[in-house]
């Protein structure tokens, strides 16, 4: 029985003090950049929103409207912004969730945490590789136009 | 027994279901490392290309003299050259982070778990500094902008 417990204590790895305090940091640290994302993001849309304004006004284009590309800075704002604050109530959920485990040694918690922080993850993984075609995409496109 | 018993109930397990979010976690984080290295490396040579691209520009008449596309390309330099260190930091404690994990999660070695959860703290450190910087930034932006509109009669 006391070596099962010896072997289990020695395979199963542990939330020590040492990784609890590097966790704790972590979460305060991932709540502020959650709820500085909130903020950018709400700041990017309000300039979306002035952009919209601006660019819709009849007397500035003579339709009245948009152009396209307009439209499609103006998508492409609203795409960021939304991007951004996805990611940042991840983070700032991780955060919450990591503190709440710690402090009430809730492994349930945890999972639910380690599981944000993975969504977190891939979500930026797949941004990342988005932008990788789209920069390939276009120092192609470059390369094809100073040729 | 009684230590073992005490040591179980209350320090948190990393179970089968943490360990594969871990593991995943750990996957998709080497991946950012990796490709963040190459953007930071990218960026640190598109920097040494800035001063030759303005003189290009003012060439064609984009710029209005040479003096200013000279400054321009200097403090273009300058400000991707901190980028990509800027960068190059982070992917470095992503990638140590996805390293350390992985090993941690094969080997069972709470050390490694440990290392790699400093590295996870430094990189939330570092992004929650840069996202205040930046809202510093923009907070002074708008103070100023706002001033300046105010002061020349803007609004």
């Amino acid at each position: 029985m006391l070596e099962q417990e010896e072997s289990f204590l020695q395979t199963e790895l542990q939330i020590d003090s040492a990784a609890s305090s590097y966790l704790k940091d972590t979460a305060v640290w991932s709540r502020i950049t959650g709820i500085a994302g909130f903020v950018l993001s709400a700041l990017v849309l309000v300039f979306a929103y002035i952009y919209a304004e601006k660019n819709s006004r009849p007397s500035w284009y003579k339709s009245g409207g948009m152009s396209t590309d307009q439209l499609v800075a103006l998508t492409m704002y609203i795409i960021i912004a939304l991007l951004h604050a996805i990611l940042s109530y991840l983070q700032f959920r991780f955060g919450n969730q990591l503190l709440a485990a710690i402090r009430n040694e809730d492994s349930m918690e945890l999972n639910r945490c380690f599981r944000n922080i993975k969504v977190f993850s891939i979500m930026r993984g797949i941004i990342a590789i988005l932008m990788v075609l789209l920069l390939s995409i276009a120092v192609i496109g470059l390369g094809n136009v100073a040729v | 027994m009684e230590q073992g018993q005490h040591l179980l109930s209350n320090e948190l397990q990393v179970d089968n279901f943490a360990q594969a979010h871990l593991k995943e976690t750990a996957m998709w984080a080497k991946l950012l490392g990796i490709v963040g290295f190459v953007m930071s490396a990218l960026l640190g040579l598109f920097s040494f290309f800035a001063g030759t691209i303005f003189d290009n520009m003012s060439s064609r008449g984009y710029a209005y003299d040479k003096n200013a596309a000279a400054m321009g390309a200097t403090t273009i330099t300058v400000v991707y050259l901190i980028f990509a260190a800027i960068g190059c930091m982070v992917s470095l404690f992503t990638y140590r982070f996805a390293v350390k994990m992985k090993a941690a999660l094969v080997s069972s070695d709470q050390t490694s778990l440990n290392d790699s959860f400093k590295n996870l703290k430094l990189l939330f450190r570092v992004y929650g500094v840069i996202a205040l910087i930046y809202i510093f930034f923009i907070a002074m932006g708008l103070l100023f902008g706002g001033l300046g509109a105010i002061l020349s009669g803007g609004f």
